[in-house]
């Protein structure tokens, strides 16, 4: 079944048909529906497509009480009683109709511990309310399955998310417009085509209509040509290949936009046309060398660009291919255009050729990957990405936190962990007994202490307004936060089932005081 | 609350589920197809009903406790008074546009109230609070809005891009069969010009007469083909005599009705309900069967027969461009695709078209719901009287930054402003008894400058100039409308009365006031009161026109300087439709005939 074009309409806008159509393979698990839960889920399901099976499926065995209906949009009084994943799955269901909620009534703890293989069916688990073990236990399931994990909290007025997800590759960065000129290395066609442009010869108006991207090609021709093929290297000689660039303009002219936008754009000039660092890391990376028939698409493109560095692109990405909008008569700025189109065209099919080569290798068919992936693969090659998660487990035994000295935002993290310690020490969250909330800030305080002195980090104090805040909440869910950080999750949890923009590496920590929040890799 | 859209569901969800006491929505849409999956208090049942009615209805399920009232009404009716905004503890906007942005702006200054502004724009945005005297308003600054602009040449016979065919369509062609036929006889810049120019623009002039004579054929069973033959074949042809236009262009292809409506025989139209019908590049026979067949026959009829009714009760009534009125936007993309076909253009989807000529900024579910919640932390410190703690929240693309959501204190009002740091007055006063003439002696020029209460006049001095919101209304050489009741000149309760003085004595006195009115029933003659802060600033030497929107002279940008580029750079949040493509109609190099 089609997705309806209008009402996906501006879903479709950011993300693409294609992206909108990744989406309707994911399936997403939300383990225990807490209000930040349910906030995520409910963002996510205004926004997914029917599949088969259904795409949300709610493990939670607890009984939806007065308390959670006063907190949770999605459960109100009549639910009180029943199951709330079963409230919940009807709930999403009935807010679009063609989002189907399966509900699991078992203890998530139970499923972990005796069939872990549960998990292995969705493409992404959303996970609140779960005690550290049972935490880590899924964690670990998740990794060994590589299926994505978020984990998402709201307590008091502090906000937590963690993203952990082996390995996640992006194509559309979406990190800004790229431009991709090759000043200082223009291809034949195009070296031809501004060496056959007599600028000399124009009269003014032709000459105001000259594109920037030719005057700064035969700009840079010429300074090469009188300074031994280097580039404008220091202050001095980028100020005087400026005075170069000016030196275009006609005359009789009076209109010079041609000429500022030359000036403005000089810098792309003499900054060398190279690959960029990140995307180097990624031709290197050993995955792009191991094909085999299991190989994700993305490492087999990335193979395929490699072995065009290597050979016809002399050491440089596919030509994007794209201009942007400048001062230009339609007759020359249509044929730059279809100068550069060509390049990339025809770089594009070498990398086709390329990847066509790697799959008959590894036993693929040629036609399993297809030519509009390759061609926006080509397209957004310089903004490639790679984002390889921390484990859980890894967090949890060796903690980078070391690097956040002296960051108060970083508190909270601790202070979020300190309490599930103290869940774990005295069977409840600190703050839920009234009369030892004195009592319960010195322990919270005590356990950052222990917790950071495991981690090998320097003793720091956390201020006391923080404890007793902390303390206050009383592990409540307040429903304005849990709303601020459904909102982050299902965002991040968008771009990784897209794989466009970059999602948070890895976990956000969100203060409802000062509404800010702070992004870490411990 | 103003706006019950997608900011404005969860927005309400929030507030209703963190305990406000009582809550006001107001909102004049009602619920279409395409708001259901980001606007989650609305479904497939409520197409067509009141955003405002429903949005309540719903939140009142989940807290049947909640003081909640709605409003199925536009912000601008005047039962929306400054006593009405007054009654707030603070104002929160979930708004789409600029001009009820402002408006309500303008109001909250004018009653003294805070202001919690918003808007989002696909993974970005922002959260602002603003308070007379305190944090700058809405309008203390211009805002940096990126405006594409196109020499109306271009646009009018030399397109090349797409887009340049589209802005055809939507701004010339639209508006001169469908739009209100005073729109499009613009100014003609006298100013020198080569004779090439001023002949393509005696041309022009003649084409957009012709057009406007078409147009009275409007309803006749072959309308459809007399626009087609005039626009793809007849203009294009007058274009082609005028040689001096294609030294440097390539020349465009006439089309011609008969071969292309021979060639559609057996043709088969694609679902107006598919995808592909939204997403895929039409091909010429369906281009011209949706000109023809669904506009000449549905929308460009549909469109008459409206226009047609609507004409019945106001005559002076005109369609404007609706991207999400699917005949309209059928139309558009039609047109464009056809005269794209004549310049040797690539044609587009209707997807791509509706973007390009609705200017849309996608709104997504995620990041409304932040901007919802971060609207709700601000109002907490609001009504905690902690406005001083209040500051303005960014919600940032993520990615390799470190924040995603950031904030930074605000700004103070800007001294020059022409919204908040004007004197702001609701005067009560009979409008059916009271005159002009009572206004500008009683209410403005008596009294004590500076002083006085209730009662007592502004005590301005000088050379008086009274603008109602129709325009000037009185000044030194204008005095024709003294003795008139100012029901009589239109003004009534919610009407705003914009005064200035020229005092030549003491410039320190030179001042703006506004007057709000309060039409006071049982008052006698010309009784009136003022309630207001009579300490008012003096007026700057250039006021800065709030309402001129229209910045003169928004070139085309540069390509962008990724040098003058710092990563980190606050993302700005446009506002919508009403950034949308302007045509340059002060090019050095061009005339405006648009
Ligand atoms: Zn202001």
């Amino acid at each position: 079944m089609e997705p309806q074009p209008l009402k996906y309409d501006r879903q479709l806008r950011l993300w693409h048909a294609h992206g909108q159509q990744r989406r309707h393979l994911a399936r997403i698990c939300l383990v225990n529906a807490a209000a930040v839960g349910a906030e995520a889920v409910k963002n996510l399901a205004s926004a997914l497509s029917p599949s088969s099976p259904p795409p949300f499926t709610v493990v939670d065995d607890a009984l939806v009480s007065g308390a959670h209906a006063g907190r949770n949009f999605f459960l109100d009084r009549s639910s009180i009683g029943k199951p709330r994943a079963e409230a919940l799955a009807a709930l999403l269901a009935e807010l679009n109709d063609e989002v189907s909620g399966s509900a699991v009534v078992r203890s998530p703890a139970d499923i972990i511990a005796s069939s872990p293989d549960f998990f292995r069916q969705f493409s992404l688990v959303i996970a609140t309310e779960l005690p550290e073990n049972d935490l880590r236990a899924l964690a670990r399931i998740c990794w060994d399955a590589d299926v994505a994990l978020v984990v998402a909290r709201a307590y008091g007025f502090t906000g937590y998310a963690r993203i952990v997800r082996r390995e996640h590759t992006i194509i559309e960065a979406h990190r800004g417009p790229i431009s991709d000129f090759r000043f200082d290395c223009p291809f034949p066609a195009l070296a031809s085509h501004v060496a056959s442009i007599d600028h000399t010869a124009l009269d003014s108006m032709a000459s105001s209509h000259l594109p920037f991207v030719v005057i700064l090609i035969k700009a840079l021709a010429q300074w090469r040509a009188s300074h031994n093929g280097a580039l404008p290297a220091n202050r001095n000689e980028q100020a005087e290949f400026k005075q170069l660039v000016s030196s275009f303009k006609h005359p009789q002219s009076v209109d010079d936009e041609n000429i500022v936008e030359a000036v403005a754009n000089a810098y792309r000039a003499y900054t060398p046309t190279k690959i960029p660092a990140d995307v180097a890391a990624i031709l290197a990376d050993p995955a792009a060398d191991s094909l085999s028939p299991e190989t994700p698409d993305f490492w087999l493109l990335v193979a395929a660009l490699k072995r065009f560095v290597a050979h016809e692109g002399n050491g440089l990405l596919p030509v994007a291919g794209s201009l942007p909008d400048m001062k230009s008569d339609t007759d020359s700025f249509v044929k730059l255009q279809q100068i550069y189109r060509a390049k990339a065209r025809e770089d594009t099919a070498l990398v086709r050729a390329h990847l066509d080569h790697i799959l008959v290798a590894v036993g693929r068919s040629t036609d399993s990957i297809s030519d509009e992936l390759v061609d926006r693969f080509c397209k957004n090659s310089s903004a490639l990405a790679v984002i390889r998660y921390r484990s859980l487990e890894d967090e949890y035994t060796a903690n980078r936190g070391a690097q956040y000295a002296g960051d108060d935002h970083s508190n909270f993290y601790w202070m979020l962990r300190a309490a599930d310690r103290f869940r774990t020490l005295h069977g409840r969250l600190p703050g839920t007994d009234a009369a030892l909330l004195v009592e319960d800030a010195d322990k919270v305080a005590a356990v950052v202490a222990d917790l950071r002195s495991e981690n090998g980090l320097p003793s720091t104090v956390v201020p006391d307004s923080h404890i007793t805040e902390l303390v206050r909440a009383g592990g409540c869910e307040l429903h304005n936060i849990a709303a601020i950080m459904g909102g982050i999750v299902s965002q991040e949890v968008i771009k990784l089932l897209t794989h466009q923009y970059v999602p948070a590496n890895h976990t956000v920590v969100f203060n409802g005081v000062p509404s800010s929040s702070s992004v870490y890799q411990f | 609350m103003v706006g019950a859209g997608g900011i404005g569901c969860e927005l309400l969800k929030n507030l209703v589920m963190s305990g406000f006491g009582h809550i006001e929505v107001v909102d004049l849409d009602t619920i279409d197809l395409s708001n259901l999956n980001r606007q989650f208090l609305f479904q497939s049942q409520h197409i067509k009903k009141s955003k405002a009615n429903v949005a309540r209805e719903s939140a009142l399920r989940f807290n049947p406790a909640a003081d909640v009232k709605s409003h199925h009404a536009s912000i601008f009716e005047d039962r929306f008074d400054i006593g009405w905004f007054r009654s707030f503890d603070v104002v929160l906007n979930a708004l789409d546009n600029v001009a009820a942005r402002r408006h309500v702006n303008m109001m909250c200054m004018a009653a003294n109230v805070p202001l919690i502004e918003s808007g989002t724009a696909g993974y970005h945005g922002q959260v602002s609070i603003h308070k007379r005297g305190v944090a700058a308003c809405y309008d203390c600054f211009p805002k940096p809005v990126e405006r594409k602009t196109y020499p109306v040449c271009t646009i009018r016979s030399t397109p090349s891009e797409p887009i340049h065919c589209i802005v055809w369509a939507k701004n010339y062609l639209y508006s001169s069969l469908f739009g209100n036929p005073e729109d499009d006889t613009g100014e003609i810049d006298n100013a020198q010009r080569s004779e090439t120019e001023a002949n393509e623009i005696k041309e022009l002039k003649v084409e957009a007469e012709a057009l406007k004579k078409l147009r009275e054929n409007m309803g006749h069973a072959d309308y459809g083909k007399m626009v087609f033959e005039k626009v793809f074949n007849r203009d294009i042809q007058r274009l082609l005599g005028m040689d001096d236009l294609w030294k440097t262009h390539a020349r465009p292809t006439p089309l011609d009705f008969d071969a292309v409506r021979a060639a559609m025989a057996g043709f088969v139209p694609a679902d107006p309900a598919s995808l592909a019908f939204d997403q895929t590049v039409w091909d010429l026979s369906m281009t011209v069967h949706v000109f023809l067949e669904r506009l000449a026959a549905a929308s460009a009829k549909a469109l008459s027969e409206r226009l047609l009714e609507h004409r019945k009760a106001d005559a002076a009534c005109a369609l404007s461009f609706d991207k999400d009125d699917e005949p309209s936007l059928n139309f558009v993309t039609a047109a464009a695709n056809l005269r794209a076909r004549c310049f040797h253009i690539a044609a587009r989807s209707r997807f791509d078209v509706k973007q390009m000529a609705g200017n849309i900024i996608p709104a997504i579910a995620t990041t409304n719901a932040i901007v919802a919640g971060m609207i709700v932390m601000l109002a907490f410190k609001v009504l905690a009287g902690a406005i001083g703690a209040c500051k303005n929240t960014f919600v940032q693309y993520g990615g390799e930054r470190t924040h995603l959501l950031s904030s930074e204190p605000f700004a103070p009002p800007s001294a020059d402003c022409s919204v908040c740091s004007v004197g702001s007055f609701v005067l009560r006063i009979n409008t059916a008894t009271a005159t002009l003439r009572d206004v500008v002696d009683k209410v403005v020029a008596s009294g004590t400058f500076g002083a006085g209460s209730g009662r007592d006049g502004l005590g301005l001095c000088g050379e008086i100039t009274v603008q109602s919101n129709a325009g000037l209304i009185h000044d030194v050489e204008f005095d024709d409308n003294l003795g008139m009741r100012l029901d009589e000149l239109g003004i009534r309760h919610g009407s705003k009365l914009s005064i200035t003085n020229e005092d030549d004595a003491d410039a320190s006195r030179n001042v703006a006031v506004a007057l709000f009115i309060e039409h006071w029933d049982t008052a006698a003659g010309a009784e009136f009161e003022l309630v207001g802060d009579r300490s008012i600033k003096p007026r700057p030497n250039h006021t800065h026109a709030a309402a001129g929107a229209h910045a003169a002279g928004a070139k085309r940008p540069v390509v962008d300087d990724a040098a003058a580029d710092p990563k980190g750079k606050r993302p700005r949040v446009d506002d919508g439709i009403d950034a949308a493509i302007v045509l340059d109609d002060d090019a050095d190099d061009d005339v405006a005939v648009l």
